[in-house]
């Protein structure tokens, strides 16, 4: 792959698309140690190879595949230690398309921690699909039988996953991918983008 | 192919250290099978109070390829620091109580405030279940898209309280 080619360049992911694959973001949060990676890196398994955001400690990967029967060039972005701060940059949250929240199920305080994460998610894209992941279900199977307030609350789907014996993850981030294009074809929030025009003048 | 457990040196059995002058010693038994166990002495000579034990580790590991390539990465981590505690006198007795703390996982610890190299500690504990249980594609048993369906009926996790406001 060269290193000017296409593959290599920050996207735009707003910008309507032409020829060539449709781009979506899809973002990542939680706590510190909950597997985000780890989920991550089984996901995408030989092409996990973070590339580092120009301007923002983030960790980007990059995938090619394809959903709704289009060709589609995924940016996953990944948290690079921010969680210190409970808090993420704003251009974190900027044109993403679909979000996974994840806390760890041996981990009562990731769990609590999803309500800001959360919170500031809406703050700064109130419409976009969200997806919850429960991982390490290995370490505490129990989980796997239980309903969180969270995630019936806000009428968000629950994946039980197990970044180490794979279970539900591949689903996970290909039923991540399909709401993301599913946004971007047909955003419900016409909001996000006037605002966004305003942001890039 | 060799598994975790067993790099290419062969199988570790004991990590153990000396405290003065520093050093990392390694009892395994070589891949060669019936061989006796043998015992590998690995100074620690760069380590200071303030050295960052995970590269400490990453440049024993290199220099004593492939002897540490089997030895887990907290347990590694976890004798240079009793090593690193060593440096201003004290029993091992006396450190090592403290430093299995570093590397105990408190479920209600809020890891999100921890430095970098506490938090590197925390993960390595929590790698130790990762490897012993994850399965990696170069396994026979390995399955890409492993789904699972979890439809029964659910009891209340009991992880909210009255006051959440989700």
């Amino acid at each position: 792959m060269a290193a000017s080619g296409p593959e290599e360049r920050e996207i735009d992911y707003d910008r309507p698309t032409g020829a060539g694959p449709l781009t979506v973001k899809v973002i990542m949060l939680g706590d510190s140690a909950v597997g985000k990676s780890k989920m991550m890196e089984r996901f995408l398994l030989d092409d996990f190879k973070p590339h580092q955001h120009s301007t923002f400690a983030v960790n980007l990967f990059r995938h090619r595949c394809t959903a709704q029967g289009r060709d589609v060039l995924v940016d996953f972005w990944d948290t690079a230690g921010q969680e210190a701060f409970k808090s993420m940059h704003p251009s974190y949250y900027h044109q993403a398309h679909a979000c996974i929240l994840v806390f760890d199920a041996t981990r009562k305080v990731t769990y609590k921690g999803l309500s800001g994460w959360y919170q500031e998610l809406r703050e700064n894209r109130p419409k976009i699909p969200a997806l919850c992941a429960v991982n390490k279900i290995d370490e505490n199977p129990d989980v796997t039988s239980r309903s969180f307030n969270f995630t019936e609350k806000n009428g968000m789907p629950l994946y039980y996953v197990s970044a180490s014996k794979g279970t539900n993850v591949v689903r996970l981030f290909t039923d991540a991918i399909d709401r993301a294009v599913t946004y971007k074809l047909d955003p419900t929030d016409e909001m996000d983008h006037i605002l966004e025009e305003l942001e890039r003048d | 192919m060799t598994s975790a457990a067993e790099g290419e040196a062969g199988r570790p059995v004991k990590l153990g250290i000396r405290l003065s002058p520093p050093c990392l010693l390694l009892v395994y038994r070589p891949a060669r099978s019936g061989a006796a166990l043998r015992l590998r002495k690995m100074p620690v000579k760069s380590l200071t109070a303030t050295s960052n034990c995970a590269r400490v580790a990453q440049e024993l590991r290199e220099r004593h390829r492939p002897h540490l390539d089997a030895v887990p990465q907290n347990k590694l981590l976890k004798m240079l620091r009793v090593l690193q505690e060593g440096l201003s006198g004290g029993r091992v007795e006396d450190i090592l109580p403290r430093v299995e703390l570093e590397f105990r996982v408190d479920p209600d610890e809020d890891l999100n405030q921890l430095s970098t190299e506490l938090l590197d500690r925390k993960k390595a504990a929590m790698d130790e279940h990762f490897n012993r249980q994850v399965v990696r594609p170069d396994q026979p048993e390995f399955v890409y898209d492993v789904r699972q369906d979890f439809d029964g009926p659910k009891q209340h996790s009991g992880w909210d309280d009255d006051g959440d406001d989700w």
